[in-house]
């Protein structure tokens, strides 16, 4: 639970991991085809007046029609959370990108201006308006990298206004992930990791998603993921899920499983990460919950 | 239970960039989903035919793939193995065998097609490996504006860097399926460090950029993070291509 909101209903925002073991960095790059005009700006900013949308307040409808006309202009800001969902710091803006302008931050570099030992946690990107007018107000990908000496990953996820785990709107049924790309061997582990993150201060739920590990023939391997504190975060490989047996069960090169964690009445953030403990070197990739859009 | 005809559309073909070129291998994986998106249908319903379509880099199109994927299976295609070489783009296709169409649907609004939801693997000879979702659909009339992707590329630490730009249009020939793209660097702040790199991809046609070969002023790693922009017409959300000097990698959409 926070003290109080960190971002407004209307912002969009995302969280990305942060390892304590790696160049944390950040980039966006604000392109030309999500800005609105006048017309499209004026359409929006009424239809949220006339329906009295609570997550628009007046200024940021006013912003948007402003914008229109003397140009797009996001500023960002951030926070950081360690995995046990405790607010350590909240970042200053420290960027500000006008239309076809960039942004690339090193959150090491944000968080030692902090006087913030690095360490693992998640880093909360706040954008003090959206690009596109819908009701995400996305603002288009955000990239986030990784590096060390051994190596290079990033992987790009968009960062949106929708409320999350916010109860009052909605109480989801609940979350379900499937990562079909799941391996282990001498070198290779694949974790899983989730984030338990909410739009609501008041959050205080904590979770524990059941996963199961399927392999090709259909036999499976059950456990649970363990608990994610709320505005947590946490990753486990499947050898710290399943135990040393998981080798037994999908060990060897060219051997897939796949990954299916659940949890009932809220949602949770996830990705993957494929690490080479020989190299040091991984692999991240956000899942999507293509199943769920069916309806 | 929504009992309403198939609609084979409902169920598009996304588009992913695969190689099995220079030490890489590119492993499909896909599982079959639908027993949880429909339930209380049987399986016999949800059980799923996939099929793989494959274009080479020049846009033609070779031998398809096509699977029977049970109600709660999986599929991993090493896509090497039914292509020896290959490069290009993949379209891919999970139909339900009972051809459901989305539960809220009417004869009058069907609704956006449903994604396979699927990952393209990517191992690389010495350990390495990333992974990236399916991208978006395949699309079967041109575009009729101009699509623009813009990302930040990074340059330190010896990384050699490219652009995979693919064209998403299918089944129309000639110029008015195919893409005249250009790509550009700039610098964050939006200040031009290139001439416009131009070229052309035929319908389902790709191309593997290194910025070395084609930006003689960036023949050199190590300038620092730049902006990306790649524009055209029937353009698919291209991919970045980060190669570490340990033979590390990471291959993304913008």
């Amino acid at each position: 639970m926070l003290r109080e909101p960190l971002f407004r209903p209307h912002e969009p925002r995302a969280v990305y991991p942060v390892f304590a073991d790696r160049d944390n960095r950040l980039s966006y790059v604000l392109r030309e085809t999500y800005i609105a005009g006048l017309p499209a700006a004026l359409r929006h900013a009424a239809g949220r007046l006339i329906r009295r949308d609570h997550h628009t307040a007046p200024d940021f409808l006013t912003r948007i029609v402003l914008d229109s006309i003397r140009g797009i202009q996001l500023n960002f800001r951030g926070a950081f959370f360690d995995r046990e969902g405790r607010l350590i710091v909240r970042i200053p803006p420290f960027a500000r990108v006008q239309y076809r302008q960039g942004f690339d931050v090193s959150i090491n570099v944000l968080l030692a201006d902090a006087d913030v030992a690095l360490q693992d946690g998640q880093f909360l990107l706040i954008a003090d308006r959206g690009v596109k007018l819908d009701g995400g107000y996305s603002i288009g990908t955000v990239a986030a990298a990784y590096s060390n000496n051994s190596g290079f990953t990033c992987y790009r996820n968009a960062a949106f206004a929708r409320p999350i785990n916010e109860f009052r709107d909605h109480r989801p049924v609940g979350f379900r992930s499937i990562a079909p790309h799941m391996m282990i061997s001498d070198e290779i582990d694949t974790s899983a990791y989730f984030f338990n993150f909410s739009s609501d201060a008041h959050y205080d739920f904590t979770a524990n998603p059941a996963v199961t590990l399927l392999r090709d023939d259909g036999k499976t391997l059950e456990a649970r993921f363990g608990v994610i504190p709320p505005f947590g975060a946490r990753e486990r490989s499947l050898s710290e899920i399943f135990g040393e047996r998981v080798r037994d069960f999908l060990g060897g090169d060219g051997t897939y499983g796949t990954l299916i964690a659940e949890q009932e009445g809220v949602t949770i953030g996830s990705a993957h990460i494929i690490r080479n403990r020989r190299t040091n070197t991984m692999g991240i990739e956000h899942t999507r919950p293509t199943h769920m859009y069916v309806s | 239970m929504n009992e309403l005809a198939a609609i084979p559309d409902l169920y598009g073909e996304t588009l992913h960039w695969a190689t099995a070129r220079d030490g890489f291998e590119s492993v499909l994986t896909i599982f079959n989903y639908l027993g949880w998106a429909f339930p209380g249908y049987p399986p016999e319903r949800t059980d799923a035919d996939v099929s793989l379509r494959f274009f080479a880099e020049e846009g033609r199109e070779l031998e398809s793939y096509s699977a029977v994927l049970g109600t709660g299976q999986a599929l991993h295609l090493p896509v090497g193995k039914i292509h020896r070489d290959f490069r290009g783009v993949v379209a891919t296709r999970m139909m339900p065998r009972g051809g459901m169409a989305r539960r809220s649907a009417t004869p009058q609004r069907p609704g956006r097609p449903i994604a396979t939801s699927y990952f393209m693997l990517y191992e690389r000879e010495g350990g390495f490996c990333d992974f990236s979702h399916e991208l978006f659909l395949m699309r079967n009339k041109p575009e009729k504006t101009v699509s623009e992707w813009a990302t930040v590329l990074f340059s330190g630490a010896g990384l050699d860097l490219a652009v995979v730009a693919m064209n998403n249009c299918a089944a129309i020939t000639g110029a008015e399926g195919q893409s005249d793209a250009t790509l550009r660097l700039s610098a964050l702040d939006g200040a031009p460090l290139s001439d416009d790199y131009r070229f052309s991809l035929s319908p389902m046609g790709s191309l593997l950029i290194r910025i070395r070969d084609v930006f003689q002023e960036f023949s050199d790693s190590g300038f620092g993070p730049v902006t990306a922009t790649l524009s055209g017409a029937n353009i698919e959300q291209p991919l970045s291509l980060h190669l570490h000097g340990s033979g590390d990698f990471n291959i993304h959409h913008f």
